[in-house]
């Protein structure tokens, strides 16, 4: 046993083949500082069933404030690393 | 049991209808009798401010005499505006004006605001600095003048003064609004000060709305469901609008209860947020009508548990019919059954042409018609009767359910998709044979924009490049969820595409190849 966290690659490949399954957007469309609204053309309900599929996926629940300013996708991944963070330390 | 409310004969597109006895017979007139009645009630609180029914009346009659410098009655002119009091007065300003006010939902994009300006035939475009960029775009493509809303919706010029406006028409279009017609193109409806009166007193009829009501409009403005649901019935009854500066979902638990609100006009998708966040208590919440889409039973039993003391009722309506047809009471005790959308309001008649047909509706809050399309009106209205493109049945006992939409529109986050125009714009990418699109539910149960796509030989897909091209043609609400490719579309025997063939295959997509 290395780590007791999952390893952050692991949790940027999860979260791509997500995006995939539910928009059908490309890995390559992924970069960090792309805009998950005006970069991804996701309307804000879309956005919404992104973060409900990513707190089921990696059994976290965002508050409002964590996800209130993300509006990258670069944010977002470092948003779930977080909660996935500090799920596994609370454990 | 509520007392029937008297109706009386009367003449109406070609037929004969049922109205309420003693109806006010413009927007102004209620307007004026509301300051008259309960001039110290708070009319609307907004993010710009908050105004009693008497300072509502003053602000209207101001805002009333900046546009008439521009305008003459009859004119029509187009609005774009924010979520807040500039756009709440739309109603009484254009009942006092005589004026006709197209409302642009500010989601779109300037080529869809440039083509509705045309459909509308506008004089002006009229918009708040939030909204003066796009449109301006907007204005210049349609060939329109733009003016700021500091100068032609002025809320802080001089008054016009008692008599200084003719005594409104009760058959004047106030409004129009884009919907779908029954083809899939979108259609300027008509949207008139009785018919807004006629659904609004049908509403505080069966909701039992009173001064005391205070009614939070989360949904949008250029919306028909708050214009009769709430803007007028609260000025009917003497009651309260609050327009939050957040109309989102997850903030929606707290500024409701910090505002006291009693009665709120949402969509299913909305309310599906509202209930999955962690959120305060409601205590002053007493109704809730809902509509535009279907009800996921886990969101009304969810809703229903968490605001034991609230009042669901589910509303079947139109654009064209200024909202409402036909209601029903959610019992979570005895759920109704899917599509079970319930009986007609006071007034209102419905029938099926066939069984299941296409549903038919008759009464005075049936709109007169499209503005730009007088033949699409002639078919769609015949002595009165509005064929609404809904395929249903009618029960013995009068109650309607919904099998089916008849026509082509995808109903997202409550603002209307037109399949055809999406098709159009991704059939117009050089690497796309043919497309369609199609509504199916996303995984949070609200109806999303589903696209397959046939390639040209030897070509691949670019999502993105498809994705910006419907963002840039239509709005960010019409971008497909999913574009899938396919190899070729199935169809049915008549050459038709077969869109039930590729919901299916979304909602199963284990079968999908």
């Amino acid at each position: 046993m290395t780590s007791p966290t999952p390893p952050n690659d692991d949790i940027a490949h999860r979260m791509a083949a997500i995006v995939d399954e539910l928009f059908g957007v490309p890995a390559e469309a992924l970069a960090d500082d792309v805009e998950l609204q005006d970069g991804l053309q996701l309307d804000s309900l879309s956005v919404i069933e992104l973060q409900m599929a990513l707190e089921d996926a990696f059994d976290i629940r965002f508050d409002r404030s964590s996800t209130e300013g993300v509006t990258t996708y670069g944010r977002l991944v470092a948003v779930v690393r977080e909660a996935v963070l500090r799920k596994v330390r609370s454990a | 049991m509520r007392v029937a409310p008297p109706l009386e004969p009367v003449a109406h597109l070609g037929t004969t209808v049922q109205a309420f006895v003693g109806r006010p017979a413009s927007h102004d007139a209620v307007l004026r009798s509301a300051a008259d009645l309960w001039g110290s009630h708070v009319a609307v609180s907004a993010p710009s401010g908050t105004v009693t029914y008497s300072e509502l009346d003053g602000l209207v009659d101001r805002v009333a005499a900046s546009l008439r410098t521009l305008t003459e009655p009859g004119d029509t002119v187009a609005v774009a505006l924010d979520h807040d009091l500039p756009l709440f007065l739309v109603p009484f300003v254009a009942s006092r004006t005589g004026v006709t006010v197209l409302l642009l939902n500010t989601t779109l994009s300037a080529p869809a605001w440039a083509d509705q300006l045309a459909r509308g035939r506008v004089e002006l475009v009229i918009a708040d600095a939030g909204n003066a960029g796009k449109a301006a775009t907007a204005a210049g493509l349609a060939g329109e003048t733009m003016v700021m809303a500091s100068e032609a919706w002025a809320m802080d010029g001089p008054s016009a003064g008692p008599g200084a406006f003719p005594s409104a028409d009760p058959a004047q279009t106030l409004a129009l609004i884009a919907t779908s017609g029954t083809t899939g193109v979108p259609k300027m409806t008509r949207v008139t000060t009785s018919g807004l009166i006629h659904a609004a007193m049908a509403y505080v009829h069966l909701l039992g709305l009173t001064a005391e009501d205070r009614s939070f409009l989360c949904l949008p403005l250029h919306y028909i469901g708050p214009l009769s649901a709430q803007t007028t019935t609260m000025a009917l009854v003497g009651g309260r609008n609050v327009i939050p500066s957040d109309p989102s979902p997850r903030a929606a638990a707290a500024s409701m209860a910090a505002a006291g609100i009693t009665y709120v006009d949402a969509v299913p998708a909305w309310l599906g947020q509202m209930v999955r966040a962690d959120a305060a208590p409601v205590p002053t919440w007493r109704t809730l009508i809902y509509g535009g889409a279907p009800m996921p039973p886990e969101t009304a039993a969810r809703l229903a548990r968490r605001f034991p003391d609230l009042a669901l009722w589910d509303v079947w309506g139109l654009s064209e019919t200024h909202g409402p047809a036909t209601a029903v009471r959610y019992d979570p005790e005895a759920p109704p059954a899917p599509g079970t959308v319930g009986r007609p309001l006071a007034g209102v008649e419905v029938r099926v042409d066939g069984d299941p047909g296409e549903l038919l509706v008759r009464g005075a809050n049936v709109t007169p018609g499209y503005a730009d399309d007088p033949d699409t009106s002639r078919q769609v209205l015949r002595d009165g009767w509005l064929r609404t493109g809904d395929i249903g049945t009618v029960g013995p006992d009068g109650t309607v359910r919904l099998l089916d939409r008849a026509k082509d529109v995808i109903l997202r986050g409550g603002a209307n998709v037109f399949s055809v125009e999406v098709e159009q714009v991704l059939a117009s990418h050089a690497d796309v044979r043919e497309a369609a699109v199609f509504g199916a539910a996303d995984t949070l149960g609200d109806e999303a924009v589903f696209a397959a796509v046939v390639l040209r030989t030897g070509a691949d897909l670019d999502v993105m490049a498809l994705r910006a091209m419907v963002d840039d043609a239509i709005g960010r609400h019409a971008v497909p969820r999913r574009i899938t490719v396919v190899g070729e579309l199935p169809r049915n025997a008549r050459g038709k595409i077969d869109k039930m063939v590729l919901r299916a295959a979304v909602n199963n997509p284990k079968g999908n190849p």
